[in-house]
């Protein structure tokens, strides 16, 4: 482990020589020097080199054990994390596909679509009458419609 | 001979073959064969031979009617084979407008023939609406000509040319059955006996379509791109509502009505050309085709009706052509269109007809599998395999420039000089 923790920070330190030394990052450099990022970077470092110490109270150790050994890890592992994935699973699944299967493929969009399509059949009523009414209102109206256009477009 | 004298011809022998058939029915038949090859001779070859095949077709189903009005009725399918072959021919305003008459007039009978008696209901409600379609029509032809000898093409009369604009689209929407004028279409289908459904479906909608184009392409002017955009909105409701009734309706006859309804919105929307000449040839290359495949198309699921069901494959090649599938007919009329309206920057109206022709899908693959059986020997099913020959024709000749090419004679004849 502890080796591990020295070669990622010793990465940190790779990494920092080249942003620095390169011509090409530069402006990064430039970009970056004085803002946070620099804070960030040192806080970063500041975690792991903590990490290669690991300061331990021996009078605290039994509760360090407990946590590190027999619930806080496991539980982190086995528990938590997997818990927050399957939430996600679920709200992707649950709410997202569903919802996109069901607006587009099983209930919004073909519900709508068969609503407007008993609509336009209902206008199907058998009777001439009706048709004639219908008929003659829609020609009434557009030929009304087309004689003000026309007055409009050029009196 | 002249084309004139080609088409007299033929009539003479169309009312001879119809008098002769009161004796000897065939003679009906053979009159209109006749006439109909000489008409042939009086238009672009290959929109004549379209014309021929369609009307060919249209006889041969007649034939599993009984013969209620002896051979008359091949006489009067012949009677609008001729005028839709003529109107290609004439210049005279008067002769088209005499076209669109000899086209709609024999339909008034037709669509009573049924195997018992006459089919008076269907036949008051549709001749009520073709009357009411074809005075509409004529007035507004009329109104526009007037407008435009008046000076409308410098923006005088603009009044009067807007008011004849309408009228004869809603004559020419009432006559096809564009919505929100579609109202005869459903009951007229659903009700009326398969085979004459199937000529009124096919051969009778071409001649409104080019008598519009004939009377509105060389009047266009200034204030022609405003009423453009309401032939637009037009061709745009009736795709919608022809897609979206067929995807509930359960009866075939009730989806193949409402499938003309979405495929005369297709035809009217390469109107939008007759703002700008220079896209016409595409516009009607591909309002032609789209004609054409429906009219294979209707024929082909209406005898199948009439048969309860035809071959299943052919069933579904009719499918797919309605639908657009490369390469079939029904692709390439779409394509066309699609084509000119995006020359003519009417993109929404791009988006609509594709969006719509995706709407189309489940129900014609649904009328395929309903109508779709096993090979059975009869008349019926010979006219299937016809029509799915004349849909595949594009499919055997591909690309289809040699039809585009015959259409610059057609749009010479409308007047059009590119």
């Amino acid at each position: 482990m502890k080796v591990g923790y020295l070669l990622m920070a010793s990465i940190l330190f790779i990494l920092w020589y080249l942003i620095f030394v390169n011509k090409e990052t530069e402006g990064f450099v430039h970009a970056g020097y004085a803002s946070t990022s620099m804070l960030v970077g040192i806080a970063i470092l500041g975690a792991y080199v903590g990490a290669l110490y690991k300061p331990r109270i021996s009078s605290l150790s039994a509760i360090g054990s407990f946590f590190n050994d027999r619930m806080y890890l496991p539980y982190l592992n086995d528990y938590i994390i997997p818990k927050i994935g399957f939430f996600v699973a679920h709200l992707v699944h649950g709410y997202g596909n569903r919802g996109i299967d069901g607006f587009f493929n099983t209930m919004v969009m073909p519900g709508l679509f068969a609503l407007i399509s008993r609509i336009i059949r209902r206008i199907q009523s058998g009777y001439l009458v009706h048709y004639i009414k219908v008929v003659l209102g829609i020609v009434m109206m557009i030929l009304i419609l087309a004689a003000i256009g026309g007055v409009y477009l050029y009196p | 001979m002249t084309a004139v004298t080609l088409t007299l011809v033929a009539l003479v022998i169309l009312v001879l073959g119809a008098v002769g058939s009161f004796k000897f029915r065939p003679l009906g038949f053979l009159g209109a064969l006749i006439a109909i090859l000489i008409g042939l001779g009086t238009c672009p070859f290959y929109y004549g031979i379209f014309i021929f095949a369609i009307a060919l077709v249209n006889l041969l189903s007649l034939t599993a009617l009984p013969d209620m009005i002896k051979g008359v009725d091949y006489s009067l399918v012949g009677l609008m084979a001729l005028a839709t072959m003529y109107i290609f021919t004439t210049h005279d305003f008067a002769m088209v407008l005499v076209a669109l008459v000899l086209v709609s007039v024999p339909t008034y009978i037709l669509v009573m023939l049924r195997a018992d008696k006459a089919n008076i209901e269907v036949g008051i409600k549709y001749i009520t609406f073709m009357v009411l379609a074809t005075v509409m029509f004529l007035i507004g032809a009329v109104i526009l000509l007037y407008a435009h000898a008046h000076g409308a093409a410098a923006g005088n009369f603009s009044f009067i040319y807007a008011v004849g604009y309408v009228m004869l689209i809603l004559g020419l929407s009432l006559e096809v059955g564009v919505a929100p004028l579609h109202e005869w279409v459903p009951d007229v289908f659903t009700a009326g006996d398969p085979i004459p459904i199937s000529i009124i479906a096919s051969l009778a909608k071409v001649v409104p379509f080019v008598a519009a184009l004939w009377i509105l392409i060389p009047i266009s002017n200034v204030i022609t791109p405003a009423m453009v955009l309401f032939t637009a909105v037009l061709a745009a409701i009736s795709m919608f509502t022809g897609n979206i009734g067929a995807l509930t309706a359960r009866e075939p006859a009730r989806v193949l009505a409402y499938s003309t309804v979405a495929n005369m919105g297709y035809v009217l929307s390469s109107f939008v050309v007759i703002a700008n000449h220079e896209y016409v040839y595409f516009a009607i290359a591909g309002g032609l085709l789209m004609l054409f495949a429906n009219a294979v198309g209707k024929i082909g699921f209406f005898n199948a009706i009439k048969g309860e069901g035809a071959y299943s494959p052919f069933m579904y090649i009719l499918a797919f052509s309605f639908i657009g599938v490369p390469p079939l007919m029904g692709f390439w009329g779409k394509l066309y269109i699609l084509f000119s309206m995006a020359k003519m920057e009417y993109f929404w109206l791009v988006a609509i007809m594709v969006i719509n022709s995706a709407i189309s899908i489940p129900y014609y693959i649904r009328l395929a599998g309903e109508l779709g059986v096993s090979w059975r020997m009869n008349l019926l099913n010979f006219i299937c395999l016809v029509v799915v020959i004349i849909t595949l024709v594009t499919v055997l000749f591909v690309p289809v420039d040699w039809f585009f090419k015959n259409i610059a004679l057609v749009a010479n004849s409308l007047g059009v000089v590119i």
